[in-house]
């Protein structure tokens, strides 16, 4: 039955949906919300990046009706939602990778190549200049400039600065271990952002600068360094990003889908976070379920998948991941 | 020279205190009422008229932060005054409203997209009353205005529950915009305050009625209390004949207090503006009266709880995240100094937005429209500058300063929190208070009877009406076909994108009657005895006549 407002007749799946999350997926999420909202016009999305941890609390108090997460849900964290999501709990399922590159700013350095080493020196300080002998040896071919190095870093904790540190820790050189923040360093050349946001516009305006940020963020406008998974040097691309994403393992567990990026890949680049969303297996009512599994079907339809590499520059899980995933989207209902 | 109507509410019989025993006397002051109600109600009446026309004509959401607003209103009404822990986010407030209500965002398929007709919004389907969560970046305003406009959505569903909620926001406006004309025309020279007050009804006041926003009742609140304010200075002197006055300034100044926190520097500028007309013992002289402190004691208790709400909201539970763009512009370093710089330098690129910028500013009032209207502005400023003595025209040009300075400091001031914020319909306020000071300052300059001023009043009520119906066929085509690179006026009839209730053909000769109806009784009480559309025969059919009998003297 519709109102006197006239307009295009009502669907089925239709509503509002609501959710909290990480800021990672904001992009994504766009790009998944516009390609939704286009196909289903009586729905719309209400999407706040504050945080994953945010989310979830979000999800088990009934203030979300699904939680975007920088990691798979814990068995704990899955029982903080029983009450709101039934004896079940609520499952979550890999939806997105973001690749992680080394963004420049010198435009004499193109094709400069980065092992995990050097990366782990500059940004701890040892390596404070561009013809450094540690970068010399690895470029041969290339004219390094003898300019300082100026390593630019977020303070707020992310899951980006966690990925960078994982990376790095796998080298010796690297004694900080893995962190959600930078260790401070005494390189006086070191700048830091607050926002990891305003990394961009911080390199942008620093001669220099080298800084881990995602491919979204890159686009077109830095370059960036070649890395190394065991194999030969790659550079960091959207084709580069899905290669190492078809060699990542997937694991089904009780509390949802696991998947995890390669350690080692001759021609990915598996540097990167994968993105998660945490939906409930039973909602309240008829018409919520219909619209959440609605979503959780697009995002991870080849329509989603399509529409959040193109606009948002992310990776799609490996096709056993969301082939499982989407066995677990199919059994959400409601408790009616 | 005093005009027959004038002299007769100037000097009402039993006016004059003492020269009637008790009864006559009460008797005296009721009639006074009625006079004032006699005017209040038709005024009412029209205005909400026009204001509903525009309701119907505006498509829903297609109003600057409507889906927030609305959502805020079901919410209220529904008890959810204070958000509790946890459930404020960077986009906004979270809220338990119906699901049709926390989907009206799904309606802004053509916002922003002057090419693309309200066609493509969904249907408002009518059951669907599960609560949900509605998401609302409106959650620490005032509850006042959200609790009373939020009241439909109780016993009504769908789209008609939303145009309800928009309609008794409108009336809520109308209501303060009468009271406001009301004061005027109890003055003792009404007639140049009263012209200046219908300019200052431009298309953009009466589209900002149209939805569901706090913004027109503060528009529309602020010129209440400025009007009533300068009735009740006007009588200090006889303040038992300023009683409604009084009362509108009560009721606006604490209704403004509860609007937004920002309301109150409206008040305070249009008292400033208004006292300024008159002299210091005019102003001493009112807060001599009983009725005057009792009202002022009941809208300090109001002001008080509005500026309370501000303080209590202060402590609001704190949000999880920051607020995205769109909510928020701070983008770079913006120095105080500088945003108060830039403001001032776009002091006239607003002028604009004050006569017609409808939707979510997608929807401009044609260029034609923006030019009468600046054309009657300009006009107004330059006979002010004619009166004389120079003292009269001082409180006009204070009006002016502020209407420039106030939003260019209070831009200034949020530019680190907010950025760059601020549009013309935010000056809205200050914009009608020196229009209406402009009618204040030219108040004692004869109002010309002559057929000529006659001739001119009837040629600008005329193109007022024209411009206000071209206004609003204008931001109807933008919603019915959208406005595209060529004119396609006709494709509103061959193949219309969206229909609004009654269609846009009913919406738009309505609202031409309508406003030719307000247009001739403004005519009506400027020139006593005339009318604004002569009301001679037709000619042919006068000459037809005048041929009939000879003719038929013929055949005989």
């Amino acid at each position: 039955m519709t109102g006197c407002s006239g307009g295009t007749p009502v669907s089925e799946v239709r509503g509002s949906l609501t959710a909290i999350g990480t800021p990672v997926q904001k992009g994504p999420i766009e790009a998944w919300s516009n390609a939704w909202s286009k196909e289903l016009t009586a729905t719309s999305l209400n999407y706040s990046p504050d945080g994953s941890g945010v989310g979830l609390t979000a999800l088990a108090t009934r203030q979300a009706y699904f939680a975007a997460l920088d990691g798979p849900l814990t068995a704990e964290q899955q029982n903080q939602t029983k009450d709101v999501c039934g004896p079940a709990g609520a499952f979550s399922v890999p939806v997105s990778v973001t690749s992680i590159g080394v963004a420049l700013n010198n435009p004499s350095l193109r094709n400069v190549k980065l092992t995990r080493e050097v990366l782990a020196g500059i940004f701890s300080g040892s390596i404070t200049r561009w013809d450094a002998r540690e970068i010399a040896d690895i470029n041969p071919d290339i004219t390094l400039p003898s300019d300082d190095i100026a390593p630019i870093v977020a303070t707020e904790p992310s899951v980006e600065t966690e990925a960078a540190t994982k990376y790095l820790s796998a080298d010796p050189a690297w004694t900080s271990g893995v962190s959600a923040t930078w260790p401070k360093t005494d390189n006086g050349n070191t700048v830091t952002v607050k926002k990891h946001s305003d990394l961009a516009d911080k390199v942008d305006k620093t001669p220099g600068g080298i800084a881990f940020m995602d491919l979204g963020s890159i686009g077109s406008r830095f370059e960036t360094a070649l890395l190394s998974f065991g194999g030969g040097y790659v550079r960091m691309s959207k084709d580069s990003a899905a290669t190492a994403a078809q060699e990542g393992t997937t694991r089904t567990l009780p509390t949802g889908v696991e998947f995890t990026l390669p350690e080692t890949s001759n021609q990915g680049y598996a540097l990167g976070v994968v993105g998660y969303q945490a939906f409930c297996g039973k909602y309240s009512n008829h018409q919520l379920s219909t619209l959440v599994k609605s979503w959780g079907t697009f995002v991870l339809s080849s329509d989603g998948q399509v529409s959040s590499t193109y606009f948002a520059s992310v990776a799609s899980p490996s096709e056993e991941a969301i082939r499982e995933s989407k066995k677990l989207i199919d059994t959400i209902g409601d408790a009616q | 020279m005093i005009h027959a109507t004038e002299a007769a509410r100037t000097s009402p019989a039993g006016s004059v205190p003492g020269d009637r025993p008790g009864k006559a006397r009460r008797f005296a002051l009721s009639a006074t009422t009625r006079g004032g109600m006699g005017f209040f109600l038709p005024v009412f009446a029209l205005l909400s008229l026009l204001i509903t026309l525009w309701i119907l004509a505006t498509p829903l959401m297609a109003y600057p932060d409507e889906p927030s607003h609305t959502i805020k209103a079901a919410a209220v009404s529904r008890g959810q005054f204070f958000p509790g822990p946890g459930e404020s986010f960077g986009h906004g407030v979270h809220v338990q409203v119906p699901s049709y209500i926390a989907n009206v965002q799904a309606q802004m398929c053509f916002p922003f997209q002057v090419t693309k007709p309200a066609g493509c919004a969904p249907a408002i389907p009518l059951d669907d009353n599960d609560l949900t969560i509605g998401v609302t970046s409106a959650g620490l305003y005032n509850p006042f205005y959200y609790w009373l406009v939020g009241l439909p959505s109780l016993v009504m569903s769908g789209a008609p529950a939303i145009y309800a909620m928009r309609i008794v926001s409108g009336l809520l406006s109308a209501a303060f915009y009468a009271a406001g004309f009301t004061a005027l025309y109890r003055l003792r020279h009404p007639k140049w305050p009263l012209v200046a007050a219908a300019i200052s009804t431009t298309p953009m006041v009466l589209f900002l009625g149209s939805g569901i926003n706090p913004n027109s009742l503060e528009i529309a609140a602020s010129m209440a209390a400025f009007c009533g304010l300068v009735s009740v200075l006007e009588n200090s002197r006889h303040l038992e004949r300023a009683r409604p006055g009084i009362l509108t300034v009560g009721i606006a100044a604490a209704t403004l207090a509860n609007t937004r926190n920002i309301s109150l520097l409206w008040l305070l500028c249009g008292a400033i503006v208004a006292c300024l007309f008159f002299r210091r013992a005019d102003i001493v002289a009112i807060f001599r009266n009983r009725v005057v402190l009792v009202v002022t004691a009941l809208a300090t208790v109001g002001i008080v709880l509005g500026v309370a709400w501000n303080f209590l909201m202060l402590r609001a539970p704190a949000s999880a995240g920051e607020a995205p763009a769109g909510i928020s512009n701070v983008a770079g370093e913006v120095r105080p100094y500088n945003a108060f710089l830039t403001m001032m330098d776009k002091s006239f690129d607003f002028v604009g937005q004050y006569i017609g910028v409808a939707g979510w500013l997608d929807a401009p009032v044609p260029q034609a429209v923006q030019m009468f209207w600046s054309m009657l502005l300009i006009g107004l400023m330059l006979t002010v500058m004619l009166v004389r003595p120079y003292r009269l025209q001082a409180a006009f040009w204070v009006a002016v300063a502020l209407l420039a300075v106030v939003p260019a400091v209070v831009q200034a001031a949020l530019i680190n929190t907010t950025g760059f914020i601020w549009q013309g319909r935010y000056s809205l306020p200050l914009f009608t208070i020196a229009v209406i000071s402009a009618g204040l300052a030219m108040r004692f300059r004869p109002f010309g009877q002559r057929p000529q001023s006659m001739t001119i009043a009837r040629i600008l009520l005329v193109a007022g009406c024209v411009a206000h119906a071209y206004a609003f066929v204008n931001v109807l085509r933008r919603y019915v076909v959208g406005i595209q690179e060529t004119a396609n006026w006709q494709t509103m009839f061959t193949v219309p994108g969206w229909q609004p209730p009654l269609t846009w053909e009913v919406l738009t000769l309505a609202f031409t009657a309508a406003v030719l109806l307000c247009a001739s009784k403004l005519f009506s009480y400027l020139f006593p005895g005339h009318t604004l559309l002569p009301k001679r025969p037709w000619p042919s059919r006068t000459r037809r006549a005048r041929k009939r009998p000879a003719a038929e003297a013929a055949a005989g």
